[in-house]
């Protein structure tokens, strides 16, 4: 069930409706069930995948504060055996025995792995995720074990986030189920104004883009050099509104019920440089590996080669999450290295950043440029195959006819997208400047989004990029 | 205010569902929805399917949806001749149903349709004459008009599965339960049913033309699934002018391509004959645009080739020379169907084929 969708609109009003209806005792088994039936409307069979790791972990949870030292490290490896292991048979399967075959054959070593290509449990990778950020928690002692093992599966399944997060951590989201949520007309009103503004950002905004992006990346070798970069250009502007779109629609469902999930996005394009733009982009997955992976490394107190090690593991490791192609790797790999060009660069200009953003202009060229880099980071995120990338930088050094045909957009739609990005850029840029009451305004305010959504939107059901990991 | 709100949210939204995921339900809210006229009264479907989709206001044509306005061929059927079994498209249920009065020299009618969810065993009758009509619009013929699609549809599950493999035969499995529980939790059309039962109402129509207009004014284009022709007076399925798209009037069909697929022709009237079948008829619809002839490019003959190839055995309705003379009236002109007329050359030409 897609967010964007006349069935999730359906299924949101029952069960919001029904939550506030219920008695708080029963509140958790009617989001559990809710979840489940969310979950199953991709491949209802799956269920039983994510049933198995939430009892491999809610019993290792328990078992975490009951042992220590070696038994504990023990049940910790076992938990994260059995998510790693869904994961790596789900996701990685096919990609590690295609590879090691093509290196057996190309050694001559008479070893070849039977390759299977799973279908992909749908959000497999941020459930893993959230369900390993539950037992790690445990093991530090930051989280008690969750004792409800219905509250516990509601931990790892609660629909607004199961599919694409935003990936939440025990401490933040368990208690709120204890919670009695109220309704609060002003916490509901700004909960369903950040839905609106999640449907608006994927159907008026992404799905548009797209309409460019597909065509475009679909048949590269067809395209004019303009044609690529304004691809390219609306590309990132597409996985955006589509990704921050879907956390605004989970996180603003949640806010209706009462719940709080953690902010994903905080806009992301007006960074001034590759860390800032991490610290906007995608929070909780940047925030999960910094916690778990970047600081078990070692962080930042150790020594400056291995610092940087530890920078270009964590940023490889978070491509490799994204997908099992090396296409993902390489997008990773990227933004690693440019953040150690930003590091090497401060070391030895420690003053010129600084002195630089200070200034309007200079603030803008740092902004304009960790796009452009960013950018480029995309390309290699939306070609999966080295053969396409190729073709890709081989027609950027092409011409520069924009091709009207091959681009699927008259003048009015290409200036229309433009006026859309611009219009996001400077929301996204004042957003906090802005003093708009509105919840006073709601009514005005959601009939004039919901009109704008019917009249520009691009109704086509198009799933979420994001759904794919 | 808290329980008052919640009570109508889940009333409607739980109603809402309740009738959108049953047939029962759907039946009730489109027969109500239609027998309405104006504001609150259905307007999808009523000027033609491809204007349900565009809401261009210039194809707005009232569409005679007096389907059974045909001449049946007499007003008596004929207990002891024929049973014809007809596996097709909306080009046919559309307009002809299970009626044998409109088919010659027959007695029983059964109608099974392509998008039927499980196969529907047909056996022949023992003492009369059975026959086979097998139908499909041009553009869908590479994907159905072959053995074992066509078996999905007329032969018991078991019969198909037996040619799968192990593991396709674990696959099968495994996606009939999925499938079984999906089937059980989600109507297969829930978002096309929601759609209709919140959104099609003959108030919101003007908005409706005021969106497809402006799409088509100021930013070019309509509907992906529609094309408008090049002479601005029909609209078509954008599949079938899509040169790229294998139902598409206008793909390339090679002489290897061709073959394969007459030898499949051949072989689904092979096998149904072996079944006990005394006829098997096949008939290929024409897209309309391959009729209509307005877009100034050649098309592939698809139909016509078939018919003609050296290797082509057997019995096949083909109507496009009859539709093609004074075309644009045997076609409506925001629909993906012909129309009663268009209907009615094809129906003699089958009436003509049939046994006496």
């Amino acid at each position: 069930m897609v967010f964007n969708s006349l069935q999730f609109l359906v299924f949101f009003g029952i069960v919001t409706s029904a939550y506030f209806l219920f008695a708080h005792k029963y509140r958790w088994a009617l989001l559990l069930a809710a979840s489940c039936y969310f979950y199953m409307a991709f491949v209802p069979i799956y269920l039983g995948i994510l049933g198995l790791t939430i009892v491999i972990d809610y019993f290792t949870g328990i078992y975490l504060e009951r042992f220590q030292g070696g038994a504990k490290k023990i049940f910790l490896g076992c938990s994260l055996l059995a998510n790693l292991g869904v994961l790596a048979i789900f996701k990685y399967y096919f990609f590690f025995t295609d590879n090691f075959n093509f290196l057996a054959s190309y050694f001559s070593i008479p070893i070849h792995f039977p390759v299977f290509n799973f279908l992909l449990p749908i959000g497999l990778s941020f459930h893993t995720f959230q369900a390993m950020s539950y037992t790690i928690e445990v093991y530090r002692g930051n989280q008690k074990a969750e004792r409800n093992f219905g509250i516990y599966s509601l931990y790892v399944m609660f629909y607004p986030q199961l599919v694409a997060g935003p990936i939440e951590r025990p401490q933040n989201l368990i208690h709120q189920f204890y919670e009695k949520h109220v309704w609060d007309a002003d916490r509901v009103k700004l909960g369903l104004l950040q839905m609106m503004q999640g449907f608006f950002k994927k159907v008026v905004i992404a799905d548009r883009l797209a309409m460019v992006v597909d065509p475009a990346y679909a048949n590269l070798s067809n395209q004019s050099s303009l044609n690529l970069i304004i691809a390219s250009i609306f590309y990132s502007f597409q996985i955006y509104c589509d990704f921050s779109g879907y956390s605004d629609i989970a996180i603003g469902a949640s806010k209706v019920m009462g719940f709080k999930l953690m902010n994903n996005f905080n806009a992301p394009y007006t960074a001034k440089s590759i860390p800032d733009f991490w610290r906007r982009w995608h929070i909780s997955l940047s925030t999960w590996f910094k916690d778990y992976v970047y600081f078990s490394l070692g962080g930042n107190r150790v020594s400056v080669p291995r610092w940087y090690i530890n920078i270009m593991i964590v940023f490889i490791l978070s491509g490799f999450w994204h997908g099992a192609s090396w296409n993902f790797v390489i997008w990773g790999a990227l933004h690693g290295l440019f953040q150690l060009i930003g590091l090497t660069l401060n070391r030895i200009f420690p003053k010129l950043a600084a002195d630089e953003q200070k200034s309007a202009a200079g603030a803008w060229m740092y902004r304009l440029f960790t796009f452009l880099l960013v950018t480029i980071a995309w390309v290699f995120f939306r070609i999966p195959k080295f053969g396409d990338i190729q073709i890709y930088f081989d027609q950027l050094t092409h011409g520069s006819i924009l091709d009207p045909i091959s681009l699927a957009f008259n003048t009015n739609e290409l200036l229309f997208s433009i006026l859309l990005i611009v219009g996001l850029y400077l929301y996204d840029f004042k957003r906090e400047k802005i003093k708009v009451d509105s919840v006073q305004l709601f009514w005005p305010i959601i009939s004039g989004l919901a009109f704008l959504i019917y009249f520009f939107g691009v109704f086509n059901l198009k799933q979420f990029i994001y759904f794919q990991f | 205010m808290q329980k008052l709100l919640a009570n109508i949210g889940f009333i409607f939204c739980a109603l809402t569902l309740y009738l959108t995921s049953s047939n029962a339900g759907m039946k009730w809210i489109t027969q109500d929805r239609y027998s309405r006229i104006g504001a609150l009264g259905a307007d999808k479907y009523l000027y033609g399917d491809l204007y349900g989709l565009t809401y261009l206001s210039k194809f707005k044509i009232t569409k005679d949806t007096n389907f059974v306005s045909i001449p049946t061929k007499d007003g008596k059927v004929h207990s002891d001749t024929a049973n014809l079994f007809i596996l097709g498209d909306s080009y046919l249920y559309s307009f002809f149903k299970e009626d044998p009065r409109y088919y010659a020299n027959i007695g029983q009618v059964k109608f099974i349709r392509w998008d039927v969810a499980k196969p529907i065993e047909i056996i022949p009758a023992r003492n009369k004459k059975n026959i086979l009509l097998i139908e499909s619009v041009e553009r869908n013929m590479s994907g159905l008009f072959n053995l074992n699609s066509v078996k999905a549809r007329l032969d018991r599950a078991e019969a198909v599965q037996s040619e799968l493999n192990t593991r396709q035969k674990i696959a099968h499995f495994f996606a009939e339960i999925d499938e079984g529980i999906k089937e059980s939790l989600y109507h297969k059309s829930l978002e096309a049913n929601i759609e209709f039962a919140w959104f099609n109402f003959g108030f919101l129509e003007p908005l409706k033309e005021l969106k497809g207009d402006f799409n088509l004014n100021f930013f070019g284009r309509v509907d992906k699934e529609v094309a408008i022709s090049k002479d601005q007076n029909f609209l078509y399925l954008a599949e079938t002018l899509n040169s790229y798209n294998p139902g598409s009037s206008f793909s390339d069909i090679s002489e290897e391509k061709l073959k394969a697929q007459v030898s499949e022709l051949n072989r689904i009237q092979d096998y149904y004959k072996a079944r006990g079948f005394d006829e098997v008829i096949l008939s290929i619809i024409p897209n309309p645009v391959s009729v209509l002839k307005t877009e100034n490019r050649p098309d592939n003959h698809l139909i016509q080739r078939i018919k003609l190839h050296p290797d082509f055995k057997g019995k096949l309705i083909d109507a496009t020379e009859e539709l093609s003379k004074n075309a644009k009236s045997n076609f409506f002109t925001s629909d993906s169907h012909w129309n009663q007329k268009g209907a009615k050359i094809w129906l003699d030409q089958l009436n003509r084929q049939l046994p006496n």
